[in-house]
């Protein structure tokens, strides 16, 4: 079989057959135009090494086969930006709802089901994936033989009044609040709700006599979630957000100094001495961290507050 | 600025201006090699990968017909201009020319 016909075979297989034979008989036909004409410029018969070259200097055959077909992509640029849009959101999603799972089958068996989260993640985040470009994709095909377009309504007025960066809510820092209120609020809501029994069976529990922190703390917690959806709903600053925003800190950081000034957060049942001591140490560094963290977000939202009055006095 | 990235420019420039080349060249008929040399000896040099599959679509749209003819013993592909792609040519060319003579007067400032 000649070099030819093999190229030209392989190209015909990336091809659909409705067209396969009428492409490939005109490649064909140019291919040997250009032979001869190579024939001619050097006063001899081709050889391979000529044939080869030519053919390589074509193309490979899949590209040259694509040349011919109408470009294909996945999703068109038209609806790539809320495609990337849609799978940050879904993976983001997906992200919190395992930290859910997570907090729930853990307090379910007083173990921390880490792989178990990283399998779940893995998993819910590939479907995901695999779902969100399903959907664009098919979504491409439509638009590309209707009208159909994601951002036919849109209107200058509904852009959010934002001029600087600081403006934002971050998507990332927001979704990181969220997940871990939540999960702080699943923790909560079983110690709670669970018979002291549970805690006596750990090896190490906390302490019982922290239990009016927990009234406190739930009311926080349930606060910072319903602030943080707010938050996604309308992913900008305003004053009154901010204002709200340093208290929310504030309190929390209040709170961690609260519990940070407790002497013992973790009462021992079966462990050694020493490891107890040393929980109880990381623990308190633990709240001691947050409450300086809680401290400069406050800080931080009371400079932003500043910033926005006087974009608005100018 | 790199060879590469002017090798790029240039490409994206040509790349515009192919289609208008294509129809200008297909006032007389031609074979997709034949086609390729007329280019070449304008100074258009075109790759065979690009110039085959651009004069198919052209074809695909209406704006070249074609038949196949016999002769020196093989078949070939002929293209040319058809009506539609005449009127076309036409009104691009003198978009070219418009353009050509304001960019003319930007590149002199």
């Amino acid at each position: 079989m000649k070099l030819i016909d093999r190229y030209i075979s392989a190209v015909a297989q990336q091809l659909p057959a409705s067209r396969r034979d009428d492409i490939t008989r005109e490649l064909k036909a140019n291919i040997l135009d250009r032979l001869e004409s190579l024939e001619e410029e050097q006063g001899r018969p081709a050889t391979p090494a000529d044939e080869s070259r030519i053919l390589r200097e074509l193309g490979h055959p899949q590209l040259v086969a694509a040349g011919f077909l109408p470009p294909q992509t996945l999703v068109n640029d038209n609806w790539f930006p809320i495609f990337k849009q849609c799978l940050t959101y879904g993976l983001l999603l997906v992200f919190v709802v395992q930290i859910i799972v997570l907090g729930v089958s853990s307090l379910n068996s007083g173990v921390l089901h880490i792989r178990g989260f990283v399998g779940g993640f893995m998993h819910a985040a590939l479907l995901t994936f695999a779902t969100v470009t399903g959907v664009f994709c098919a979504l491409s095909n439509v638009s590309a033989t209707t009208n159909l377009s994601p951002y036919c309504n849109w209107k200058p007025e509904q852009l959010p009044p934002v001029q600087h960066p600081w403006q934002r809510i971050k998507l990332e820092e927001n979704v990181n609040e969220f997940a871990s209120n939540l999960f702080f609020l699943a923790l909560l809501t079983s110690a709670y709700l669970s018979s002291s029994d549970i805690f006596a069976n750990l090896s190490i529990g906390p302490n019982s006599a922290l239990s009016y922190w927990i009234l406190p703390l739930t009311l926080w917690a349930l606060f910072s979630v319903g602030f943080s959806l707010w938050k996604f709903r309308y992913s900008y600053w305003t004053s009154p957000k901010l204002l709200l925003s340093a208290a929310q800190n504030l309190a929390g950081c209040a709170i961690a100094i609260g519990l940070w000034l407790e002497p013992e957060l973790f009462i021992n049942h079966s462990l050694q001495a020493s490891v107890a001591l040393f929980i109880n140490d990381i623990a308190h560094w633990v709240l001691i961290c947050s409450a300086l963290m809680f401290l400069f977000w406050s800080a931080r939202n009371l400079y932003w507050f500043s910033l926005l009055r006087k974009l608005k006095e100018d | 600025m790199s060879e590469e990235h002017l090798e790029k420019l240039r490409q994206e420039l040509r790349r515009g201006v192919l289609v208008l080349a294509v129809l200008g060249s297909l006032k007389q008929p031609h074979y997709g090699y034949s086609l390729r040399k007329q280019l070449q000896d304008a100074g258009i040099d075109i790759d065979e990968g690009t110039l085959y599959p651009l004069v198919r679509r052209l074809a695909d749209q209406g704006l070249l017909d074609s038949e196949w003819q016999k002769g020196d013993g093989r078949e070939r592909r002929y293209y040319q201009l058809s009506a539609v792609g005449n009127d076309l040519l036409a009104s691009l060319s003198s978009e070219w020319k418009s353009l050509n003579s304001n960019l003319e007067k930007l590149l002199e400032i």
